[in-house]
């Protein structure tokens, strides 16, 4: 996407500070916002035909107060009876309205709804039903699962930013001067997590944590005191801090985030702490990947990345020395160097406040991603065996199995068309349901393709999009995750593709590659290793009276 | 640092949160002398309510001092507290009584 996102704001109070940040602020991505017209919410979030909606909003953020909303609600702050069907009832009119307008903006977001602490409700018996804070969670609550299903909306977290601001986060002085019921410091964090969440949104989310080990991952020096002394685990506050960053660690591995090591240090002493050292949570095969040796971290972590095949703006490096920060910050500005603190015993909120980690979607891809990237170490390992390609492509007995796009593999054929930026021919950006409304035309066809060898399932990790225009045949969207390149899954694809046009009696099918900043390794197949004529303007075409030369070594089945 | 010094600093904190919120081209000038609010100054209405409430809690939080600045008449042709970050140190100074300064 090049220029600002475009986003609606639609509120019940003065929402200018928010849209002040979301603007101004230099945090990626760059927002142009505009407002709805003050005190407006639900007619225009039913309204199809309403200028706000015009241009179709790249998001939309909806933040009410549940007074507004949920108009039985000022009853219950009256301490007045009220029916729970009542409540329900309205709360559900809220939802019915925000899933409507959903079909108006790619992605859409909802402000969980929230009262001032200072608001004391029946005190002690408040959480207990028909009070404040009771009522507050079950509408919440019921927003929340009835929004759950929807692809395109999400719940943004109000009680959080209202909690880290403390006793100022509501501000009656505002509110009586502006309409404006809470402090700057609420939209600021607002702003950051909204930002964050289009990132996730765009596909931008960070990949990989690169840390360093000595005073990093473990306290001490393990090439001077050797790994029984370093101070991990055991009875002391720095030794439990240096455990529990290393169980965050694991936490964020197992929800898909890629671990490395980038450090200075011998290597056969280091990998011995790591072996070796009881108390260690993190072992070698939660790493993807490593450099421990003495040359520049820069240098190494580019080299990680390219093993990895994956680029800087994936990759997230933490480091306790501020001057190796600093290097790799001036070296390699795509990578985040978040600031980190002097002391562990903050370094694992310091992980956990991290933001670039944000998603809108975890499958098993996701959940089996790190196993993913320790068998593709194996694969290298045969590779570097086997006499040649094909002898290694034998060797792994690669399963390809084609299926059209359907509803279950949805999520994950749009979050890979929404991540994947090398291998990809038009590094289009389409949310779920605009990925599903095109596959739907008639004219347009879609597959995904899992890729499965014996020493592992690489999940859903490519798709093809065709146009069928008469007699022509263009391929619109060829992905393939970075994860499988170099095994000729792409003239799998081409293969399939071809063979597909030439049955709609295709003459002739065309691609055109259309150039990003990243993904080279998509024209280079075009041009190098597909075999498709080259014409003018970036285009390459087969003739689909040829059959395509099928890579004999990778086994194909169709389903569905 | 005098109460004057620290007054002027619990403003420029306030003004450089406030600017966070600004565009490049409009952001609210440091010297003590610079516009804030009037005939010649660079913030909106609701910019000015930011900044009363916001320089209200710097000097809460660095001078301990409770002081409101929530009153219109300060703000009138002839009587601006807010028309430069003197003005406003002065009017401020004011309310917190000569023993403090």
């Amino acid at each position: 996407m090049s220029g600002p996102v475009s986003g609606l704001i639609l509120s019940d109070f003065t929402i200018d500070t928010l849209k002040a940040y979301l603007v101004n602020s230099i945090q990626q991505p760059q927002c142009a916002i505009t407002t709805g017209p003050y005190g407006q919410v639900i007619p225009l979030l039913n309204s199809n035909n309403d200028a706000v909606w015009a241009g179709r909003p790249d998001f939309t953020i909806v933040w009410t107060q549940i007074s507004n909303s949920v108009p039985s609600f000022q009853k219950l702050l009256a301490f007045e009876p009220v029916a729970e069907e009542q409540l329900v009832k309205e709360c559900d009119l809220f939802i019915d309205a925000v899933q409507s307008a959903a079909r108006r903006t790619r992605f859409l977001f909802v402000a969980s709804w929230t009262l001032p602490a200072f608001l004391r409700g029946y005190g002690p018996i408040d959480h207990k039903a028909g009070g404040w804070q009771s009522t507050l969670l079950t509408l919440n609550k019921r927003m929340a699962d009835q929004l759950s299903g929807s692809p395109n909306i999400f719940i943004l977290n109000t009680a959080a930013w209202a909690q880290t601001v403390g006793e100022n986060a509501f501000n009656p002085k505002l509110w009586y001067l502006s309409k404006i019921p809470f402090d700057p410091a609420v939209f600021k964090l607002a702003a950051q997590d909204i930002k964050a969440a289009m990132l996730a949104c765009l596909g931008k989310s960070r990949k990989l944590i690169i840390v360093d080990l000595d005073d990093t991952l473990w306290g001490g020096t393990v090439g001077e005191t050797g790994w029984p002394e370093l101070n991990i685990g055991g009875h002391n506050a720095a030794g439990e801090s240096y455990t529990d960053f290393q169980r965050a660690l694991k936490a964020l591995k197992n929800r898909g985030i890629i671990l490395g090591i980038v450090s200075k240090n011998d290597e056969t002493v280091a990998l011995d702490a790591i072996d070796k050292h009881p108390e260690m949570i993190l072992r070698r095969s939660d790493f993807a990947g490593r450099r421990i040796n003495w040359k520049d971290k820069a240098e190494n972590i580019i080299s990680l990345l390219a093993e990895l095949n994956l680029g800087t703006d994936s990759a997230v490096f933490i480091d306790n020395n501020p001057a190796e920060r600093d290097r790799v910050r001036q070296a390699l500005p795509d990578v985040l160097v978040p600031d980190w603190p002097q002391h562990s015993l903050l370094y694992t909120k310091a992980l956990s406040s991290l933001s670039c980690f944000d998603t809108i979607f975890i499958g098993d891809e996701d959940r089996a991603r790190a196993q993913m990237y320790s068998t593709e170490n194996q694969r290298r390992e045969i590779r570097a065996q086997a006499q040649d390609i094909h002898e290694w492509l034998k060797s792994l007995d690669i399963r390809v199995t084609v299926e059209k796009l359907n509803a279950g593999n949805l999520p994950r054929a749009a979050q890979l068309l929404n991540k994947t930026s090398q291998m990809n021919l038009a590094t289009r950006r389409l949310s779920e349901q605009e990925f599903w409304a095109w596959a739907q035309k008639p004219e347009h066809a879609v597959w995904t393709f899992r890729v499965k060898d014996n020493l592992g399932d690489s999940g859903l990790t490519g798709i093809i999009s065709l146009e069928q225009e008469g007699h022509k045949t263009r391929v619109i969207d060829l992905v393939l995750s970075c994860r499988v390149f170099g095994r000729q899954l792409e003239n799998v694809m081409a293969a399939v593709l071809i063979d597909h046009a030439a049955k709609q009696g295709a003459a002739a099918i065309t691609a055109h590659y259309i150039p990003t900043e990243k993904n080279a390794p998509c024209l280079e197949f075009l041009r190098d290793r597909s075999g498709f004529t080259p014409l003018p303007d970036n285009t390459f075409q087969w003739d689909t009276r040829k059959p395509y030369p099928h890579p004999s070594m990778i086994t194909v089945q169709h389903e569905g | 640092m005098s109460p004057r010094e620290a007054v002027i600093s619990a403003i420029k904190t306030a003004i450089n949160d406030i600017n966070e919120t600004l565009p490049r081209d409009r952001k609210i000038g440091l010297a003590d002398d610079a516009a804030l609010y009037g005939p010649a100054g660079v913030i909106d209405s609701l910019t000015l309510t930011l900044l009363i409430v916001a320089v209200e809690q710097k000097i809460e939080q660095s001078l301990h001092r409770t002081i409101s600045l929530v009153d219109m008449s300060i703000v009138t042709e002839d009587n601006n507290a807010f028309r430069n970050i003197a003005t406003l140190a002065s009017h401020i100074l004011s309310l917190i009584g000569p023993n403090d300064q």
